[in-house]
Order: structure tokens, then sequence, then C-alpha cells
């Protein structure tokens, strides 16, 4: 239990683009298998919205493990378009090495 | 454990406390009965000294009444005017007697007519001229009367004197006389039969506990009985065994109870950890017990070595869902497979296990790795099942040197040759249980033998922090590093060295070597 209580918290934030765009949803801390829960809450509420274009800004976000895609894969699976911005490299190779940088339009960093 | 049944350590926390309790009231019972006792011989004692006091008083009472007749002769009215001074209780008689050759004769009377021993006037012969009180005994009449005398030294003169004993024998005694408080009886000689009791403070004979002492009264003695009803030494004292006795026992069954209390939440809290333990272990055991159970012996091949390791994570609760599988396809073909389930525990190594199974259905049905790959995308829904799988599949036929791979978000393989060591870049599709619309497309490579191919999943090379290209490129290096050894210590080394600084996820690493 230790290691959940001290393990970095993931955060998941939800910003309504003022200009009336996408849906910025913002990802931060360290998120993986042991920090999935912490999000889970926020992440029903965001796939309850309708479908609608979203931006995902991963600056916040210094560590994801496979467990931790799952995440950006459902928010990807629910709206139309998703693009991704702002990852760090860690964060960015998981993605591409999961084959799925086309699908957020990460490059890769 | 029976709820209802006594602990045995309270049982003989209860009885080990009843007997200390018994052991003290027993022996404030005897100290009690001892001092009651001695205090009764003490009080017993003083009314002793008491009646040999009045016996003096008595003594010098006649002494003094003989020594006037023999000053005035025998003068009656002398006698008559002393006598009357002397008389303090009505029913007294003093009479004066003179002795003459063995016969008495009454010179004066005072106070009521002397009745006399049942022998008459003759019994006063027993009076020697001796000067002491002589007690006669009892007199029956009514009351009874006690009957002495005395004869001073040299004369024939003596004086008689009966004294009426209280009525019954009962004789109430005022509250400030040593015989307050007590059961007593004075019987005249040595015995106690009813005819000599003198006076009694109740009922005789004197019931309960009883105490005896004679003391000497005249020329005879007294013997005095007593009890005492109630207790001398105070009614805390009486009480004090009941109260040793009430409070031990409430002490015994007290600590008992709490005992008994103390051990029974002990066992329970026992019990909730043995509990907790044997479902931490259970939830582990299904876990880790289903995922071994799935993971293969590798088989024996023709033209190909294979080995496998499987490391589980550092928290061994929850077992990853790393898996691999090695399938002849056709003869000199095979077809390898290593997967990786996001998330842990029962619901990975489930969904592993489908997976795995499911690759040697649809092989067995004659499909390629690509059909595999496309049909085994029905099987997860991120959506649904909140996992995904990254899975490489691979067709080595080792005879022509060629591989063939499709990859499902997992890395490609590591192929070490004489050449040194590279990771074979081969185009990724999304995970299965990912949505994808672009259907796989194998990956042909040419690889000569002899060579080592190594297939692995991501505990081996990510770590916290690092981007996993580092960990690829260690990964690489240690390969090329360790390439010539045989293939099960080269594996070892690999996982020595992959997870020397510390590993979180579990670590599958396949291999397989041919010469082709």
């Amino acid at each position: 239990m230790d290691r959940l209580t001290e393990a970095p918290r993931a955060t998941l934030t939800v910003t309504a683009d003022p200009d009336g765009g996408a849906l910025v949803v913002g990802l931060a801390g360290e998120l993986d298998i042991a920090s999935l829960s912490d999000v889970a809450p926020q992440l029903d509420a965001l796939l309850a919205r309708e479908a609608q274009p979203v931006h995902l800004d991963l600056a916040g976000l210094q560590f994801m493990d496979s467990s931790g895609v799952t995440v950006l894969i459902r928010i990807a699976n629910h709206f139309e378009p998703v693009t991704a911005g702002n990852a760090s490299p860690v964060v960015a190779r998981v993605v591409q090495v999961l084959g799925l940088a086309d699908r957020f339009g990460l490059d890769g960093a | 454990m029976e709820k209802t049944r006594l602990r045995k350590v309270s049982f003989v926390v209860a009885v080990l406390l009843l007997v200390v309790t018994a052991v003290l009231t027993f022996l404030t019972w005897r100290v009690s009965e001892h001092s009651e006792q001695r205090l009764l011989s003490r009080q017993m004692a003083l009314v002793g000294s008491l009646l040999t006091s009045q016996a003096a008083v008595l003594q010098v009472q006649l002494a003094d009444i003989a020594q006037v007749a023999v000053n005035t002769d025998a003068n009656p009215a002398a006698f008559a005017r002393f006598g009357a001074t002397q008389l303090q209780q009505t029913g007294q008689s003093l009479s004066l007697w003179r002795m003459t050759d063995g016969q008495a004769e009454q010179l004066a009377v005072q106070g009521v007519d002397p009745r006399l021993p049942a022998e008459g006037a003759g019994a006063l012969s027993v009076l020697e001229p001796t000067g002491e009180l002589v007690i006669l005994g009892i007199v029956p009449s009514e009351p009874d009367r006690l009957a002495y005398g005395l004869r001073p030294v040299d004369t024939d003169l003596l004086v008689y004197a009966e004294s009426p004993l209280p009525d019954g024998g009962e004789l109430a005694a005022p509250p400030d006389s040593p015989m307050a408080g007590l059961d007593l009886a004075l019987y005249l000689g040595r015995t106690t039969e009813p005819e000599q009791l003198l006076q009694a403070t109740g009922p005789t004979p004197v019931e309960g506990d009883t105490h005896r002492s004679e003391v000497p009264f005249g020329t005879t003695t007294v013997t005095i009985v007593g009890a005492s009803p109630a207790h001398l030494a105070g009614p805390l004292s009486a009480a004090l065994p009941w109260i040793v006795l009430g409070v031990g026992g409430a002490l015994a069954l007290g600590s008992a109870g709490t005992v008994e209390y103390v051990s029974r939440r002990r066992v329970v809290a026992e019990r909730l950890a043995a509990e907790n333990e044997r479902l931490y272990r259970q939830q582990r055991g299904i876990a880790g017990t289903l995922q071994l159970a799935l993971l293969p012996v590798v088989p024996e091949l023709t033209g190909v070595d294979v080995a496998a390791r499987y490391v589980a994570g550092v928290d061994e609760l929850e077992v990853g869902g790393d898996w691999y599988d090695v399938i002849e396809h056709r003869p000199g073909c095979c077809v390898f497979v290593v997967g990786d389930i996001s998330g842990r525990g029962l619901p990975a190594a489930t969904t592993m296990a489908s997976l795995r199974f499911a690759v040697r259905a649809y092989l067995a049905e004659g499909h390629d790795i690509e059909g595999v790959l496309t049909r085994l995308r029905r099987l997860l829904d991120v959506d649904v099942d909140h996992q995904f799988a990254t899975v490489l599949l691979g067709e080595l036929d080792a005879a022509a040197g060629r591989l063939r791979l499709v990859s499902a978000g997992h890395f490609g393989p590591v192929v070490v040759t004489a050449d040194g060591a590279r990771l074979v870049d081969c185009p990724v599709t999304p995970p299965i249980g990912v949505p994808s619309r672009v259907a796989p497309r194998a990956t042909t490579v040419q690889v000569r033998g002899p060579a080592t191919l190594l297939a692995f999943t991501d505990g081996a090379v990510e770590r916290r922090g690092e981007v996993v290209d580092t960990g690829l490129e260690r990964l690489r290096r240690a390969a090329e590093a360790t390439g010539a050894r045989p293939l099960e210590p080269m594996l070892d080394d690999l996982l020595e060295t992959m997870t020397a600084d510390g590993r979180k996820d579990d670590t599958v690493i396949l291999g397989l070597r041919w010469t082709g």
C-alpha cells in the first residue's frame, strides 16, 4: 500500500475552450497501473459527454505505462477527432511503440 | 472454536483465584475465631477473679460477725444488731451457733430462718475452727439457697448463712459487668449438674462454643461455663471472612471474565488476520497459478532451439499478463508469440489465456499470422474490457532463414548474428483491443543462421524516467555481449543484466536459435 500512497498522483482535468473549439483534456503526473484509479471518476465523467473534438494536453505527464495508455485510447475511441500535444519524449515514445502515434497525431516528438 | 465454551485459561484463572480466596477466607476465619476464643477466655478470667474476690468479701463479712459474737460472748442482741448491718438482700439468713461435743445449738437468728442442709444441724459439724469460709452446698428451697459458714479459730461459736440464689438460676448481668454479652453459668463444685447451678445469665446448659474454667471459692470450687453468642471483637471482625470471600470471589470471577474477553478478542483478531492472509494467498495463488499454468513448456523443434524465461513483477500479488508461446506450424516452420496484457491480476491472466488459445486455434484453422492478428482484434475491446494487449507474432522458416513478423503495439525482436545484434524494425499496428482499420501486413526479414532471435515484453526494457529506446539499446548490447553463449545461459545472463537495476513489471524473454 505504501507504493500507492507514495506514488505521485495522476490527474485528469477538462477545460472547455473559450473560443468554442476542442475540449482540452489535461493529463498530469505519472499515469500507470497504480494511479489509474485516481483518474477513473474524471475519465468516466468525460466519456459521458457527447462526441466532440478533443485535444489532449500531455505537458504535465511525466510518465505513462501501457496501462496508462488505455486512458488515451478510450478517449480516442469516444471522441472524434482527437489530437495530442506537448508530450514529453518518454510519453510520446510509449504511444509510438504501441503503434498509436498516428491516431493521436503525435510525430514521436 | 466454540463460542460458548469457556477458554481453559479463563477457567484456570477463575479456579486459581477462587482457591486463593478460599484459603484467605479460611485464614481470616481462623484468626477471627482465635481472637474470639482469647477474648472469651480473658473475660471469663475476669469473672473468675470477681468470684474469688466475692468469696473473700463473704469470708471477711462472716469473720467480722463471728468476731463480734466472740467478743460479746455470743450476746444475741449484739449479734442481731451487727448482723442486720451485714444483711444485704432479702431472703438471706444469718444465724449464730455454738458447737458442743459435735452438736450444734442455735443461739440467734437474723433474717429468715435457716433451712439447713438435708442432714439438719449436724451438717454444721464439718465446720472446723479454722476461720475459713466453708461452702456447705445448695439447700433446696424456694428459691434455692447457698449455704455457707465460718468458725473462727479456737472457738466453739460459728456463723452460718444462707443466701437465696437467683430464681431458676438466671440473673441478668448489668451491661457494664464482665458478664455482659456472655452466656455464663456458674456451678458449685467441679461438675455442671443442674442442681449445682449457682447462677446463669441465660438458659442452661450453655449452648454453642463453650469455654470452661474453675476458680477457688472459699473451700470449694466454682466451675464457670461460658460462651459468646455475639462476637466479642465486634461485627466487622465477624464479617471479615465473609467480606474476604465476597470480594475475592468477585475478583476471581471478574478476572476470569476479563481474561476470557481479552483472549476471545485476540482469537477474533488472529482469525481475521489468518483470513486476510488466506484471502491474500488465494488471490495471489489463483492468478499466479493460472499464469504459470498457461505458460507453455517450450517445445522440441527440429532445427530450432527454444528457451524462455518468465519472471513475475516486484509486486507478486498482482501477476501481470505477459505470455509467450511457440507452435510448430508445419515441418521446419514454427510460429512464436510474445504478448502483454495491459493491467494486472486475475483479469489480465484470464485475457492472456483466451488470447493464447485463440492464437493456437486460428493457426490450427490454417490462418497465417496476419489472419491470426486480424481475428485476435475481435476478442478484446478496450472500451468494454478496459484492457488492451500488445502482441508480436512471428513465423520462422529456419531452413530458409526467413522471418515474417506482425506486431500489434509490440516491440520487434532483437536478432543476434555473426554481424552483431540488431533490433528488427517492423511496422507496428495499434494494440489488440484498439480499433484499427489498417489490415496488418507482415514484414519479411532474411536471417541466415546461425542466428538467435530474442522476443521480449516491456518489463525487460522499460524503466521509469527513461525513454524506452534506452532500454532497447541496453538489451541489444547485452544480447550482443552474450550472444556466443549457449541459449539457456544466454537468457539467464540477459535476465540478470536487464533486471539488475530493479524491475517493476513482469518480464518475458523468449529465445529461438537456429543454424539453418
